[in-house]
């Protein structure tokens, strides 16, 4: 007699929630308190090598120092910037075959990378573009922060609603 | 050991329930900050003659951050930027136990180990929940605590240990913790304090248990011999290490003996040439989550035999004036975050050995014991002698 | 310094909300397949030491052999250890005060860690003997078993 037995492999599931909440530190926490109250990019300047860091923090991660809360290592960059680059992942629209989850009816806009006007080489911010796609995007245009109104800024970075391109 | 590692460098945050005006960072900066100033070292890539720290060793869990590649992105607030960086899993005795070996190795002769914790930011407990074997022990609802209760009350049973001698542990703790500057909760309670206090899970009371939620940092600054005597006229030097694991399943050993702590001394105290602790050692910074683990881990660490754990807390011998201080620092008990809790005893230990322990100094350390354990009930546990 | 600050300080919230699913394996689905289909609790022996572990897994930890040797114990048992827990968390079991136990199984070496339930809390003490209550609807889970309660209803 031939038994035939039959390997039955479970899969036991475990639901994982969690919260989290996180201050952003003295100097990130004041960016984003000037965004949402004056509409205003401040970013700080390393006293020795002379990078200008946006976000601000309290350590140049290139000199290893601490970067002092002084007024003179503050510094407020200008609302309008030079556009380095700009991109529109347009793919991978697939179901996610792990978690059944699908971008359905959610727009993705072109990214741009954005030196704001005052920044240096260390100074890079990368928002979202006021554009279809990036085929009126190009290296070098001069772009424009467009600012949430007021009541609704909450001191992140969705404060600056897009950014767009502008005539000089 | 044929090759001397030292500890050169300590920096600690003070340990509170809620930095909530820093960021990870911050914190962790904060005590990186210290032990730089302390020692006058920079990294290797930034100081002028090429002398300075080579690689950063980390512990942090990344559900506490709710990010994977933990420390990645503040890898320019611990000076990673340009240099090597691994996370360890585990606590930060086992960050102090991967430096030595490195540095052992002769692949790198500075590295500064690294442990920041928020606790603050998430729930500790519910990560806890998910270190336990998922299928046969996670879905039951364990954590640390609840695991731990049913360590005590097999302990307490099996050697007739009294809650009235635990309490004296955390009792001791909490008030050592008045002379440290960095604890995080001094109290002066008594033993009925302990007892009245509500029940969390039996036998385990609120004042048996450490603070709910800690946050923190510690970073350390370990070199080889022949940098260390470059950088400090005081090293404190590791003598031995040992670490070892035992069952994750609870019901696979006997909760009431800590076999793997055991191991994890032997082996240590046979590399520092120690057959004696309890008279070679002059002070001990043991991780005590909950106060019946410092008379149970007193015996692992063969402080006193199987069972007398009790004993040797009524006697007086661990008491800030008595034979082997436990815990001046007031320990984790005293509140410590997860995994910074070991680097923490080590920093408190060497801390010891320089002198530099201020009110909570023993007179005249020459030998000291830190010890940091991860996992329910103990599972792994990491011994580590140091000496000057 | 953060500390002397005293601008308000902005907190960003994030949620994670995910079901993850843990393969069993061979032997520990066995055991959790004859707790569902059998009400059988399923150890296995170690044929180096003669352990005799519960739940049933794949390698012995002290000899490092591997286990293939199925063998049923009884559904009773000894309390090794037990716990009233009283402070209630997202992911407990059961409303506090709830007990959790480890149960050494008749046939057994090793302890299996469960709840205790049907009995007064304050009743329960170290070796007591206890047997295991299953569920009516088993599902392939740890779960399948509900609870323990004392033989013989309360002592």
């Amino acid at each position: 007699m031939e038994e035939k037995t039959t390997q039955e492999y479970i899969r036991v599931p475990h639901r994982l929630t969690v919260h989290w909440k996180e201050p952003a530190g003295a100097f990130v926490n004041r960016f984003f308190l000037r965004m949402r109250d004056k509409a205003e990019l401040w970013a700080i300047k390393c006293p020795k090598c002379g990078a200008i860091l946006l976000p601000p923090e309290i350590v140049c991660g290139k000199c290893k120092i601490r970067i002092e809360d002084k007024e003179e290592n503050w510094l407020k960059l200008g609302n309008r910037g030079t556009l380095l680059l700009a991109y529109h992942v347009t793919g991978s629209r697939e179901i996610d075959p792990s978690t059944g989850w699908h971008p359905d009816g959610q727009v993705f806009g072109p990214l741009g990378f954005i030196r704001p006007d005052g920044g240096n080489e260390w100074t890079l911010l990368v928002h979202a573009m006021d554009a279809e796609d990036t085929k009126n995007l190009h290296p070098g245009m001069r772009v424009e922060a467009v600012w949430k109104p007021r009541k609704e800024r909450t001191g992140t970075m969705q404060d600056i609603k897009f950014w767009r391109t502008v005539e000089e | 050991m044929s090759l001397k590692v030292a500890i050169v460098g300590i920096g600690q945050t003070k340990y509170e329930a809620n930095k909530s005006d820093m960021w990870q960072g911050d914190v962790a900066y904060d005590a990186i900050e210290k032990a730089l100033q302390q020692t006058g070292l920079t990294y290797q890539d930034v100081a002028e003659d090429g002398f300075g720290i080579e690689k950063i060793l980390t512990t942090g869990e990344d559900h506490f951050i709710g990010r994977t590649c933990n420390f990645f992105w503040i890898h320019h607030y611990i000076g990673a930027f340009g240099l090597a960086q691994n996370n360890v899993s585990g606590d930060g005795t086992y960050a102090v136990y991967h430096a030595v070996l490195e540095i052992l190795s002769g692949h790198h002769d500075i590295i500064m180990v690294v442990s920041n914790t928020k606790e603050s930011e998430t729930s500790r407990g519910g990560i806890e929940n998910c270190i336990f074997d998922h299928i046969f022990l996670q879905p039951l609802g364990f954590d640390y605590l609840t695991a731990a209760s049913l360590q005590a009350q097999r302990y307490m049973y099996k050697y007739g240990i009294q809650p009235e001698q635990c309490a004296k542990a955390a009792v001791k703790s909490r008030r050592n913790a008045k002379r440290n500057p960095y604890a995080q909760e001094p109290l002066s309670i008594d033993i009925d304090d302990v007892l009245g206090s509500r029940m969390l899970a039996s036998p385990i009371r609120v004042l048996d248990s450490k603070p709910p939620v800690s946050d923190g940092a510690c970073a350390i600054i370990l070199a080889s011999e022949k940098a260390a005597k470059k950088i400090t006229d005081k090293p404190v030097w590791v003598r031995g290490i040992g670490n070892c694991y035992d069952a994750h399943y609870l019901g696979d050993r006997d909760l009431a003996d800590c076999d793997s702590l055991a191991l994890a001394a032997q082996r240590a105290y046979r590399m520092a040439g120690i057959s004696d602790p309890l008279k070679e050692i002059d002070v001990a910074e043991i991780s005590t989550e909950y106060s019946y683990q410092e008379l149970l881990w007193t015996e692992g660490l063969g402080f006193c035999g199987r069972g007398e754990g009790g004993h040797l807390i009524d006697s007086g011998a661990t008491q800030m004036k008595g034979e082997l201080p436990i815990n001046p620092s007031g320990g984790i008990l005293a509140g410590n975050p997860f995994q910074v809790a070991g680097t923490a005893r080590v920093a408190e230990a060497a801390l010891q050995l320089r002198g530099e322990a201020g009110r909570r100094q023993i007179k005249n350390a020459k030998t000291a014991l830190a010890h940091g354990f991860y996992g329910p009930c103990g599972q792994s546990q990491c011994v580590i002698i140091l000496g000057n | 310094m953060a500390r002397k600050s005293k601008e308000e300080i902005l907190i960003a919230e994030r949620h994670f909300d995910s079901i993850f699913n843990y393969d069993a394996g061979t032997i520990r689905s066995k055991f959790l397949t004859e707790l569902r289909d059998n009400q059988r609790i399923m150890g296995i022996r170690c044929p180096d030491c003669n352990r005799v572990y519960v739940p049933a897994r794949s390698t012995c930890h002290k000899c490092f052999a591997s286990l293939t040797d199925f063998v049923p114990v009884a559904n009773t048992g000894t309390l090794t250890t037990y716990s009233i827990v009283n402070s209630p968390q997202p992911y407990s079991p059961a409303e506090p005060p709830f007990i959790y136990g480890i149960i050494q199984l008749d046939g057994a070496d090793t302890g299996l860690v469960h709840l205790i339930s049907g009995v007064d809390p304050q009743k329960v003490t170290i070796g007591m003997r206890v047997r295991a209550v299953f569920n009516e609807k088993r599902i392939g889970s740890i779960f399948d078993i509900k609870h323990f309660k004392p033989i013989g209803g309360e002592r």
